[in-house]
């Protein structure tokens, strides 16, 4: 029986009728194309960042809404759904992934090549499908697993150069990968109430909870390896995770195994330290390499995008390909 | 042993949050008839605890009327009473109003019956929201199927067992035997314990009442239990032990597929 369309319809209705849609769509039905620029800005270019609260609540909004239009993506790549591009709720969704003030967003401040490659998808320029409708719905469940867990938020947000308290008590992600030196430390931070949970503790266990969804992921993708373009296209859902944060997350993570295991005597210890190290290379260098990147990449459409109509920095349309502007995924990661 | 399924799932949509934003659901596209509430222990998680069921199940025809509901609360942070209250409200609107399950199912889905599956602390957990189900009076109890897997209410856990505990990758693995720090948490939770006498108390004065919802129909225990107690708790069936099975294992239709036969038996 073919499901694709009750698929698309569940998959859509889910997304336009979410709170995140349901936030976002008056924004941009009311806003100008200068605000919704103001709003959808790079924090790296703004002196004061983002502080507004009503701005951060949008700009969560809108992550998690490009995360769900990029299932919607992935489950038509997949065969899992039906095409949305021609459809009502295709029109609907490119009225906000293709608004040209929001496009900067995704396409050069927080760089992700799915909401890129469904925008260009909607505007009618497709690539070629690989149908596996139960790895997509796989996929899913791993991504519903770890959507919504705040302790690995918070180590992301440690990865990409967040810290708490003020110099000398000041919390970095240095500092959470220096407490892995004192593994009692590790379990207290793991079992500790949450009224006494401090942001080292968060980003201890946020720590751990990014090994266990590297794990998964890793496995997933493993098992994926005789759908290459899916298993690429899987892996840069996440790729924002393994190849833009300021920090390296697969040195800062062995790192976290060494600390570890510096006071370890017996070999026995030794041992087990040395054997979690290798899975865990074999896991991050996977990750945060270029092997899953290459079959998607392949697959861009040569069609330029432009970038920032309302580029508050630049000003200038600058065009551009979209595998010239993902060109560093075809490398190992450099810094 | 099949580990993972590239097939579609057939008869069910999409894993899907729910409105309490820990909660998960899998729903079939014809109306439901049935429901199976999954209830995870300590520091696990809604989904990976059961997994399979969320995969390879969905293959199972004798499921194409049933919905798939994965409960989710904070087991190290919160506790079993805390937790009990959250899920005796998803349990009440799932089989009254459905409000608990809106969008995914717009209107009440009237279920004919609900299996309430947990594992390890998710027995405490459970077995609180039947005993105020009972205590309110309420007509669903009627329509409950109760089944645990490697329960922890007649003790546990194990606070040497950290290893298990802290999550399945490669630091915790070593973390988790480089640690010698103990858990004070999980002593509210050891053999003997208030909350467990209390939960022990209840029951037996539930079932002295007629309440037979609250005794379980099966209990499946593991081969190679090092968390929790395999002692019976009073009323409950002689458990049923699985070969080979772990204490996080053992509710994983992935690791032993015909768990899915002790589920399906219940509906």
């Amino acid at each position: 029986m073919d499901n694709s369309y009750d698929n698309f319809k569940y998959l859509t209705g889910r997304l336009l009728l979410g709170a995140d849609h349901l936030a976002l769509e008056p924004l941009f039905q009311s806003k100008s194309d200068e605000e919704l620029a103001q709003i959808f800005r790079n924090h790296e270019t703004d002196p004061i960042g983002i502080t507004d609260p009503n701005e951060v609540s949008l700009r969560r909004h809108m992550d998690s809404w490009l995360n769900e239009a990029s299932l919607i993506y992935l489950s038509w790549l997949s065969g899992y759904s039906s095409d949305p591009e021609g459809k009502d709720q295709g029109n609907r969704i490119f009225a906000i992934l293709g608004h040209p003030s929001l496009r900067p967003y995704y396409e050069s401040y927080y760089k992700q090549a799915l909401p890129c490659l469904f925008c260009l998808h909607l505007e009618e320029n497709k690539i070629e499908t690989q149908d596996s409708p139960g790895a997509f719905e796989a996929f899913a469940n791993l991504y519903e697993r770890f959507r919504n867990d705040r302790e690995l938020a918070c180590f992301l947000e440690f990865l990409d150069g967040y810290c708490y308290g003020k110099p000398p008590a000041i919390i970095t992600i240095d500092s959470v990968i220096r407490a892995f030196e004192n593994p009692d430390r590790i379990v207290e931070a793991a079992f500790r109430p949450a009224s006494q949970l401090t942001p080292l503790d968060s980003g201890i266990i946020g720590l751990l909870h990014f090994a266990t969804f590297c794990t998964s992921l890793h496995e997933f993708l493993e098992k994926c390896k005789g759908l290459p373009l899916l298993q690429s296209a899987f892996w840069f859902f996440y790729a924002y995770w393994f190849r833009e944060y300021k920090k390296d997350v697969k040195n800062l993570s062995i790192q976290a195994i060494q600390n570890a295991a510096m006071n370890t005597k017996d070999s026995g210890s030794q041992a087990l330290a040395s054997e979690s190290q290798d899975r865990l290379n074999i896991i991050m260098s996977a990750l945060t390499g270029n092997d899953y990147a290459s079959e998607l990449i392949k697959q861009f459409p040569a069609t330029d995008i432009g970038i920032a109509s309302f580029d508050l920095t630049e000003k200038a349309t600058v065009k551009s390909d979209l595998a010239s502007r993902f060109a560093a995924y075809n490398k190992p990661r450099t810094n | 042993m099949p580990i993972f399924d590239f097939d579609s799932a057939p008869n069910h949509r999409l894993v899907t949050q729910l409105a309490d934003g820990r909660s998960k659901m899998i729903s079939c596209r014809k109306p439901a008839k049935h429901c199976i509430l999954f209830v995870h222990g300590f520091n696990g998680d809604a989904i990976d605890t059961w997994a399979g069921f969320d995969t390879i199940a969905l293959n199972d025809p004798d499921l194409a009327e049933t919905d798939l509901i994965f409960f989710g609360y904070d087991g190290v942070r919160s506790n079993a009473l805390a937790a009990s209250s959250f899920l005796f409200d998803l349990l009440d609107s799932a089989m009254t109003d459905g409000k608990a399950l809106h969008p995914i199912r717009s209107s009440a889905p009237n279920y004919e019956s609900c299996v309430l599956a947990a594992h390890s602390l998710g027995a405490l957990v459970t077995r609180w929201a039947l005993i105020r189900a009972n205590q309110q009076k309420l007509d669903w109890l009627d329509k409950i199927r109760y089944i645990l897997f490697a329960p922890a209410h007649s003790g546990g856990i194990i606070v040497d067992s950290v290893t298990e505990l802290l999550g399945s990758n490669p630091i915790s693995a070593f973390i988790g035997s480089a640690a010698k720090v103990k858990i004070p948490l999980l002593h509210a939770l050891r053999t003997g314990s208030p909350i467990l006498k209390s939960l022990e108390d209840h029951t037996i004065s539930a079932e002295a009442a007629g309440c037979t919802t609250i005794k379980a129909r099966r209990v499946l225990i593991a081969e190679h239990e090092e968390i929790v107690s395999n002692l019976p708790f009073p009323g409950d069936p002689f458990p049923t032990a699985i070969r080979g099975a772990t204490h996080t294992s053992v509710s994983k239709l992935n690791d032993f597929p015909h768990l899915i036969t002790y589920v399906k038996e219940l509906l």
